[in-house]
């Protein structure tokens, strides 16, 4: 799923709202989840709202996901 | 558009919008003293807004509760709180932290308010786990963010939170409570807005009977513009189970939002945002984004002062 990020919601490890094409998906990170930016690793808290971003994981319901990895695009 | 540029113009309609909202029918509520428990006065004052009152209702502020549970009925000198009873700690920079990390760990987790703040450990209706932060507003009573209580992508209700009020690394100086029963409303539950981020955790003991519980205040966006706030809550980057506290002055206002730089990470959702005025606190926002250039909460308006009028006393 491809979006941009609406809210960073603030508990450990991080919930994220994202607009996609679909609508607006509830994302939920994990301790395990792998961020990258340009090709490297990076912490979750660069995950920015307005960032635009790549999310590859485990739906878990309508509009929903367990991210387990996150490319923030350019 | 660069974001600076893109809030300016933002907070520039905002102001207008909300100033002339406020002629209409502008008003600060408060409930509580702040005070210690069995204390506590709640001078609550809630003025007729007219149809404001009316629109109120109407958006989706309809309380909703976990499946199960019993139907609720449907609320320092002006300034920066003094440092709290700490003792300075070095920390590394963090990301959505703006410019200088200058959060202070709270060393004294005893001294009111902070003993009324908790650290949430919460557990997802699929097991997965969370740390959140809270704070007490009645004797069984803890208010959060709504995505602490109800996580879209892990089920929907949580299992459980257990809460921890005073919480100092290992040390849980009030012990700790269980809770299973919530609410939240149905612009967070059903409708994933952010708008309507919060809800609170109601406990099976009063541990509020022993910690005390902060007020709440529904002020005015000529009240919030600009007002020096609190936070403190448990972030994830730091020792677990450590409190930190941050003060800034509150730079946006909403119909339902607060926006500040004080310097927050993972784990601060659910904390409060709080006024110390004339000796007393009382909460004007409840903690739920990190972002750039500005943090934020859930404002306490009339809807959600109103909810949680109701909501403090189950």
């Amino acid at each position: 799923m491809e979006g941009r990020i609406v809210s960073v919601l603030e508990t450990w490890p991080l919930q994220l709202m994202v607009d996609g094409a679909a609508g607006r998906w509830s994302v939920a990170l994990s301790a395990d989840t792998v961020v990258t930016e340009g090709g490297r690793r990076a912490e979750p808290s660069r995950l920015r709202e307005g960032s635009r971003i790549s999310v590859t994981g485990r739906e878990t319901g309508p509009l929903a996901m367990i991210a387990e990895r996150i490319d923030l695009l350019p | 558009m660069d974001l600076e540029l893109r809030w300016k113009q933002i907070e520039t309609a905002m102001t207008l919008e909300q100033e002339a909202a406020e002629i209409a029918g502008g008003h600060d509520a408060v409930s509580g003293s702040g005070v210690a428990p069995q204390a506590e006065a709640d001078t609550l004052t809630h003025p007729e807004l007219g149809s404001a009152g009316t629109e109120a209702a109407g958006r989706g502020e309809t309380y909703t509760e976990r499946p199960g549970g019993a139907a609720a009925a449907i609320a320092e000198v002006e300034g920066q709180e003094s440092q709290p009873p700490t003792e300075a700690v070095p920390f590394d920079t963090s990301e959505i932290v703006h410019g200088a990390d200058d959060r202070v760990q709270v060393g004294n987790t005893t001294a009111y308010p902070y003993r009324t703040i908790c650290h949430l450990e919460i557990t997802a209706a699929n097991g997965r786990t969370y740390i959140g932060s809270g704070a007490f507003i009645g004797p069984r009573v803890v208010l959060t963010a709504g995505h602490c209580v109800y996580i879209h992508a892990d089920g929907g209700w949580v299992r459980n939170v257990r809460v921890i009020p005073g919480r100092n690394g290992a040390q849980k100086p009030y012990g700790e409570a269980v809770g299973t029963n919530y609410r939240s409303v149905k612009g967070w539950t059903q409708s994933r807005n952010s708008d309507y981020d919060y809800g609170v955790i109601i406990l099976p003991t009063p541990l509020g009977n022993t910690v005390g519980w902060m007020g709440l205040a529904d002020l005015s966006f000529a009240s919030l513009m600009g007002l020096n706030v609190n936070n403190a809550g448990y972030p994830g980057d730091k020792p677990y189970g450590t409190c930190w506290w941050n003060s800034n002055n509150v730079l946006a206002v909403t119909g339902r939002r607060l926006y500040y730089r004080i310097d927050t990470m993972g784990g601060q959702s659910g904390s409060p945002v709080w006024r110390f005025k004339d000796g007393n606190r009382h909460i004007v926002g409840i903690h739920t984004t990190g972002g750039s250039p500005f943090n934020g909460a859930t404002r306490i308006n009339d809807d959600v002062f109103s909810n949680l009028q109701a909501w403090k006393t189950l």
